[in-house]
């Protein structure tokens, strides 16, 4: 029996552990009796396995979880007759449990023992990003995910206090980083949805201002309504020449019954 | 203190920032997974081999259990033939379901294998080094390799010779070198009694199968550890069969796993001098080789992409969901207003002809008239031929254009 006995169940499958956190190393024993010693599992050695154990079907993404387990258990020098026994404590601890992000406000936020600050990435960065990880071969287009991912994280991670190297990061770690750093930056569709306003006037306002001041959503969203309320008659005053109707048009359009539909060139 | 956790929530965990990253990138790029490639792609691994099928779960795992299945193939071949050269008389019996076996996984890597005989195995692990040492528990296992060249086996108080196919090890290695992982393991008279099925699951001696009898010095075989491949075999009838009367060398893919039959050809493997069994068996749990270890590399250069449909890709922002109706209702008004705008120059025409008629007759009979101009216009609308027009509901776009144009009309002073 180890010293401090975890029992870690997974899918009914009990290891008993020495588990202290996932950035120390874990010796772990099964039913069985055969027992194997996982070593922290760092965040480059996790971007690499998802790299290679990521396969598309036509309908998504699956993990290789047989693979993905093997990467771990080879890292910690496992032996291979003991992979298929160690597999689903290798995929838990490569998962680094269910530590969850904290935020600090400030772009810091607190991932266990670890303090890291995030910004998101640019719309520049971005674009580089995906024009070095979509790659045109003859049979078409294909589209490096790891490499993706990679960037996104060494973009959008400030600093790490204390100060280790991105790549050394444990997996309860790189597990919470993953997570914030995706909700920064590659939010859901639905959540990008709902934090628009969903009036047809909100639209129309909102890129107006943003073509005519060269501003981000965002900024409209956060102005004064009675700085908005200037800005809007400034525009309707330069633009229009006069509010309420287009200018060059004469005839009927100058009818005060008339109804005018402006049409513009995309 | 004890953790739960689920493999299927696990697996959620880390795969939920590709997915999320890929949704991303389909957004911006306006491209979604491209079916049709990874289909092909899947499409290529199964095959039909002399009359089996093998459907892996992995591509890349079909493809390395073929080419363990070829270079089996052929290396039987090659010994067959050796032996038949050197004055063995070859025959080829139709396969049997009661012949005894020594099911071997073929997906066991070289490594892995203990045995000292000169193959060197092309899927075999570098790491072979750090193999596990530690196999108690398994009769199966033995702490001492013992090459092949060297086996002898004592039957009826007589000295079996060592395995005339050895001779062709000896000869031409270099022609085993494609040989994938094929343990080599000689029918000792004590193994033929008792078929050994050695699976993945059978290396901790949890096999009901594994048997007793399996002497101390036999080559030793262990499994990867690798999950069992399933794969389906359709017919019996891919054995392939070598057999001479100094050794009989089997592909066998065997359909049945009656692995304990007794079978009265056991008495021919005890009456024969030395038999060696190549065989690929129970293949349903048969671990992969090492090259198939390693995730499918297919895509390892990308997730292969495509441009969305083009109606789709009208929207930035395309998502199937958000595309359907609302598309078409915009699609709609601006089609609507568009027309409108083209026939402002005919309405402003129209208007200033009436008010011409209008200042000529100022007698109150004319006004009385209900009908003093009559204009009349023919209104044709163009869709162009990208894939929203072809979508647009035309009874519901002519509607929507009526409309208009009569509320236009009316708020001109013009009467319907």
């Amino acid at each position: 029996m180890l010293a401090e006995a975890i029992l870690i169940d997974i899918d009914g499958i009990v290891y008993t552990t020495d588990f202290q956190g996932f950035d120390t190393a874990m010796n772990a024993k099964a039913s069985t009796g055969i027992q194997v010693k996982l070593q922290p599992w760092p965040l480059h050695a996790h971007l690499a396995a998802l790299g290679e154990c990521v396969i598309p079907n036509p309908l998504g993404l699956t993990l290789d979880d047989r693979a993905f387990s093997r990467k771990v258990l080879d890292y910690s020098h496992a032996p291979v007759h003991l992979h298929e026994a160690f597999a689903p404590l290798a995929l838990w601890w490569a998962s680094g449990g269910e530590t969850l992000p904290v935020t600090l406000g400030g772009g810091w936020y607190k991932f266990g023992t670890m303090l890291a600050q995030l910004r998101p990435w640019n719309c520049g960065e971005r674009f580089q990003a995906l024009a070095r990880c979509r790659l045109t071969a003859e049979e078409g287009i294909c589209f490096n995910l790891g490499a993706y991912l990679r960037a996104l994280l060494e973009t959008s991670v400030v600093a790490l206090e204390p100060a280790l190297p991105l790549d050394d990061l444990d997996s309860a770690t790189t597990r919470s980083l993953l997570e914030a750093v995706v909700a920064l930056n590659a939010a859901e569709p639905d959540s990008t949805s709902k934090s628009l306003p969903d009036t047809p006037e909100a639209d129309r306002i909102t890129l107006r201002l943003c073509r005519a001041l060269g501003w981000t959503p965002t900024q409209v969203w956060a102005m004064p309504v009675p700085e908005m309320d200037r800005l809007l008659a400034l525009l309707d005053r330069i633009e229009d020449g006069f509010p309420g109707t287009p200018s060059g048009l004469a005839g009927l359009a100058q009818h005060p019954d008339a109804v005018v539909i402006h049409i513009e060139d995309d | 203190m004890q953790y739960f956790a689920r493999t299927i929530h696990i697996n959620g965990l880390l795969l939920a920032p590709m997915q999320a990253l890929l949704r991303d990138a389909q957004k911006i790029l306006d491209m979604e997974l491209d079916a049709a490639r990874i289909e092909e792609a899947v499409g290529e691994a199964s095959f039909d081999l002399q009359g089996l099928s093998i459907f892996g779960q992995s591509p890349r795992q079909s493809e390395a259990l073929t080419s363990a299945l070829l270079a089996t193939s052929r290396v039987a071949q090659e010994l067959a033939g050796s032996l038949s050269q050197e004055g063995s008389r070859t025959e080829f019996p139709a396969p049997h379901a009661n012949d005894k076996l020594i099911p071997v996984a073929s997906g066991i890597p070289s490594s892995s294998y203990s045995s000292e005989a000169p193959i060197d195995l092309p899927f075999s692990d570098a790491s072979a080094s750090k193999r596990p040492e530690n196999r108690s528990g398994s009769p199966l296992y033995t702490p001492a390799s013992v090459p092949i060249e060297s086996k002898t086996a004592h039957v009826s108080g007589e000295l079996i010779p060592p395995l005339a196919g050895t001779a062709q090890f000896e000869k031409s290695p270099e022609s085993l070198r494609r040989v994938p992982t094929v343990p080599i393991e000689p029918a000792l008279s004590s193994v033929s009694a008792d078929v050994v099925p050695i699976g993945s699951k059978d290396r901790f001696g949890q096999s009901p199968y594994v048997s007793e009898s399996v002497p101390a010095e036999s080559v030793s075989v262990d499994s990867d550890g690798g999950a069992p491949i399933p794969l389906s075999i359709k017919s019996s009838s891919a054995t392939l069969s070598y057999r001479t009367e100094a050794a009989s060398f089997r592909v066998a893919p065997a359909a049945s796993p009656s692995f304990k039959s007794t079978d009265p050809a056991s008495g021919i493997f005890r009456e024969t001098v030395a038999k060696t069994d190549l065989s690929v068996d129970r293949l349903t749990e048969l671990p992969s080789v090492e090259e198939s270890l390693e995730p499918d590399s297919r895509w390892t250069n990308g997730i292969p992409l495509r441009p969305q449909n083009e109606n789709a890709a009208r929207s930035s922002f395309a998502i199937a969901d958000q595309t359907s109706m609302p598309l078409r209702r915009r699609e709609i008004e601006a089609a609507a207003a568009r027309m409108a705008s083209a026939v402002e120059p005919s309405f402003e025409q129209a208007y200033r002809l009436t008010q011409n008629r209008l200042e000529e007759r100022t007698t109150p009979f004319e006004l009385e008239s209900q009908s003093l101009v009559r204009n009349t216009f023919n209104v044709t609308v163009a869709l162009g031929s990208n894939g929203a027009s072809e979508s647009l509901d035309r009874t519901a776009l002519e509607e929507a254009l009526t409309d208009i144009l009569r509320t236009a009309a009316r708020r001109h002073g013009l009467e319907i």
